[in-house]
């Protein structure tokens, strides 16, 4: 017996069955009910969001023969409907618009529309990834589209709406498709997975599920290929089939990096290169567990917007060694590094000093909360000096002198301000943006506050100072001086 | 009677057209409807001039006429038009006319001009009237927000407004839609990439996150988005590098900052009060940065997939709002 894919034979064979896209089956389902038929339909959304198969089951339920109207539950067994879905129905023509994108072909088509149907009620062209049909040929079947003999549909589907001519699109019923949440993904899975007893954890359909970016058909896909292993799977298997990192390959580097163990860096990243992954692929992957890190920093609450495959407790975890600043910088290291593996032919080499680069002790200034006024390149580590011995540039105690040179920069009293608020709760952190840090001394602030604000401030300033001393992670206590800002015209807080 | 339709809107012109097709006996349609393009000038007119078999009314369309380049022999089978007989309706389309031209003269003599322009795109309360009562038409209720969210979605274009509306009524089955809905089946990209704008303003990262994930699950192609929010930040740095320096009033304003609406800059100003020109600075610079990086394709160096690139969109964009957590 030959095996069907499993996005094939979980294909959905009615409207209610299509995953996700609630409006859209609401919307069809009553045009079928109540025969609102429009003359031309587009269908737009990326790929595996289900619009050749809802372009497929509409034109089955106005065809079906087994009722005497368009139903919204085809039988899927009389004649029509099993034309249709292999695709040689003479009333249902589905054509691949891109390989068939002149204007001879859509004059052709034109042609053909004018004949009755023959079995069905009405003759469908669904035209799939119209946007590769050539200008003329949409030219050509703009009249067509806009005023169809009655018994013609046409259903446009497509990638990129902004590629269909507008004259076409204002002519068409247009249906956006959305991306499938990883939830929807997952639960459509599970459901696959039962039906075709595949014994999988939820961890591995979730990696799945973000491995897919949204797309069905590359979830089903891949639960397909990792069906073949004879074992429980993991969300491990997943990443392995995939080809990417897994999650405890990553969290050993990312363990290795917060705990500026460089030999331990070192030895993880030589054993990934050595099973074959390719420098780039882990910079990729690293990037993406960074990018969701920042995520966990900005909203600690969003796990539906994750997409790396490290898992949200462990991510959470690890986001409390870092600050926002810190992972921002290593993201701009990492995609700088990137850059530069395009160009190395040493690319192994370029990825430990990558990684190396992303440790926290070797970070300028502001990240890493210690107020030592390095300038950027000093800490960093370019392959051709002194390899591998950098680790020696440690927070050091902060010294009067140093201060004052930090002090001179805005920016830096911005960002230590910025840090500050960050340690703060949520509801505070609405009252602390009203003050600006203005004068950082030894020991000695000044906070600049808004006039309306400067009783809530003058009340809580052993709070405040408490916090800039974590967040300068100074070993004295600090006094807070509070003033009122200088209101300009404008009502813009002076400087 | 002989009718110009003259102006831009399509979706009027082909209202009236069809309520005219609406007049003569269905049974008869083709031998009673003519249509021909404009360089098929004189047989429109001699079959105008033909009684219908029929004995009923009878109507000719003459469509695409460009005025300007008819001539002399045109004028000549124009004299024509005398001999119209009344059951016959002559219509002549046109997006557009002169009307210093000889010929354009010797038409409005014998026809009746019906002028159909499109409202003009920046007349929201006109388009909101519009698309009001054009639901009402159809028997499709909807909620105020829905309808002026709509204004904004579609535009000025009416064609377009039509089949959405269509939609919505086919969707809703004569029951009152809410403005969550309407969002769902009528998207409008660039609102949403000017909420982002605002968001990103307000340093709300959760909202911007939110905001950003949806236009990405809506494909919305990056630089799109990028160059949205560059135009409104670029505008707000404008307005309040001109506040800050001292300029005072509204037209003033609007003519440096070229502004089109002076309207918008009583909200403008209330939108950059409490905004630090620094930061708005910092923000356009960095957008730049972006945009340029994304043109390269820089940063999609691993999986050249759509979404793949819009996950490094989210890092700037988020160090971006947060410049502007700090008032």
């Amino acid at each position: 017996m030959s095996t069907v894919a499993l996005h094939q034979k979980y294909r959905p064979q009615t409207i209610a069955e299509l995953v996700g896209q609630p409006y859209i089956k609401t919307a069809l389902t009553n045009a079928v009910k109540y025969l609102q038929i429009a003359p031309a339909y587009l269908f737009t959304g990326s790929r595996g969001t289900g619009k050749t198969s809802t372009a497929r089951i509409f034109s089955k339920s106005l065809n079906c023969l087994n009722t005497k109207k368009p139903t919204d539950q085809p039988c899927g067994i009389c004649q029509s409907c099993r034309s249709i879905e292999t695709s040689n129905s003479l009333d249902v023509s589905e054509i691949d618009a891109a390989s068939n994108n002149g204007v001879d072909d859509a004059r052709a088509l034109i042609e053909r529309s004018t004949l009755a149907p023959v079995a069905g009620r009405y003759r469908i062209f669904i035209l799939d990834e119209c946007h590769c049909l050539t200008g003329n040929a949409f030219n050509a079947l703009l009249k067509c589209i806009e005023e169809p003999p009655p018994h013609v549909v046409f259903i446009l589907c497509t990638t990129e709406l902004h590629k269909v001519l507008p004259t076409i699109v204002s002519r068409c019923q247009v249906f956006n498709f959305r991306t499938l949440s990883v939830q929807t993904i997952v639960q459509h899975l599970g459901i696959v997975a039962d039906a075709e007893s595949i014994s999988i954890d939820d961890e591995a359909l979730t990696a799945i599920a973000r491995l897919s970016d949204g797309g069905l058909r590359d979830a089903l896909q891949l639960l397909g290929q990792v069906s073949l292993l004879d074992e429980d799977i993991t969300a491990n298997h997943v990443m392995e089939i995939a080809g990417g990192v897994t999650e405890t390959e990553l969290m050993s580097i990312l363990q290795a990096i917060s705990t500026n163990n460089t030999f331990n860096l070192l030895q993880v990243a030589r054993v990934l290169v050595d099973s074959g992954k390719t420098p780039k692929l882990i910079l990729s992957n690293l990037l993406q567990t960074y990018r969701d890190l920042l995520i966990i920093k900005s909203a600690s609450k969003e796990q539906s917007l994750l997409t790396g495959c490290v898992s949200y407790a462990q991510l959470k975890a690890l986001a409390n060694h870092w600050n926002f600043e810190t992972l921002n910088l290593s993201l701009a290291e990492l995609q700088k590094a990137e850059n530069y593996l395009r160009y190395t032919v040493n690319a192994a080499v370029w990825l430990e000093v990558c990684l190396l680069n992303l440790m926290p002790s070797l970070f300028p200034v502001s990240a890493t909360k210690t107020l030592s006024a390095k300038p950027v390149h000093h800490g960093k580590l370019l392959p051709t000096v002194g390899v591998y011995t950098t680790n020696k540039v440690t927070a050091k105690p902060v010294d009067d002198k140093l201060l004052q040179t930090v002090a001179d920069q805005t920016t830096n009293l911005a960002q230590i301000w910025l840090s500050v608020m960050d340690t703060a709760k949520p509801s505070n952190q609405k009252l602390l943006a009203h003050a600006n840090l203005v004068k950082l001394q030894g020991d000695k602030a000044i906070l600049e506050v808004t006039p309306a604000y400067l009783k809530k401030f003058e009340s809580s300033k052993e709070a405040i100072a408490k916090m800039l001393q974590r967040a300068t992670q100074s070993q004295k206590p600090m006094t807070v001086l509070i003033k009122t800002a200088n209101k300009s015209s404008n009502g813009r807080v002076k400087a | 009677m002989i009718v110009l339709l003259t102006g831009d809107d399509q979706h009027a012109i082909q209202e009236q057209l069809n309520q005219y097709k609406t007049e003569i006996d269905a049974q008869w349609l083709t031998l009673c409807y003519h249509r021909f393009p404009a360089d098929h000038l004189d047989r429109a007119i001699s079959v105008a001039r033909t009684r219908s078999l029929t004995g009923g009314k009878k109507l000719v369309i003459v469509e695409n006429c460009h005025l300007k380049q008819w001539g002399d022999t045109e004028l000549e089978t124009l004299q024509q038009l005398v001999q119209v007989p009344e059951f016959t309706i002559l219509v002549f389309v046109a997006t557009n006319v002169d009307k210093r031209l000889k010929i354009y003269k010797h038409i409005v003599k014998y026809a009746q001009l019906s002028e159909l322009t499109l409202i003009p795109p920046w007349r929201n309360d006109l388009i909101e009237k519009a698309i009001a009562t054009q639901a009402k038409k159809i028997k499709l209720v909807l909620s105020k927000d829905a309808v002026e969210y709509l204004a904004e979605a579609i535009g000025n274009d009416m064609t377009r407004a039509a089949s959405e509306l269509r939609k919505l009524y086919i969707y809703g089955n004569s029951r009152k839609l809410e403005f969550a809905e309407v969002k769902e089946l009528v998207p409008c990209q660039t609102q949403n990439s000017l909420q982002l704008a605002s968001a990103i303003r307000q340093g709300e990262s959760n909202q911007v996150l939110h905001l950003l994930d949806d236009l990405l699950s809506r494909s919305e192609p990056l630089m799109v988005i990028v160059s949205t929010l560059l135009t409104q930040f670029r505008t707000w740095l404008w307005v309040k590098s001109a506040i800050v320096s001292g300029v005072k009033k509204d037209s003033e304003l609007a003519q440096l900052c070229s502004i089109s609406n002076p309207n918008r800059i009583y909200y403008l100003r209330q939108e950059v009060a409490n905004t630090s020109i620094n930061a708005l600075a910092k923000a356009v610079t960095m957008m730049l940065d972006l945009e340029m990086s994304i043109k390269r394709g820089a940063d999609s160096g691993a999986v050249a997939s759509h979404r793949a690139s819009g996950k490094d969109l989210l890092p700037t964009i988020l160090s971006i709002s947060r410049l502007f957590k700090l008032v």
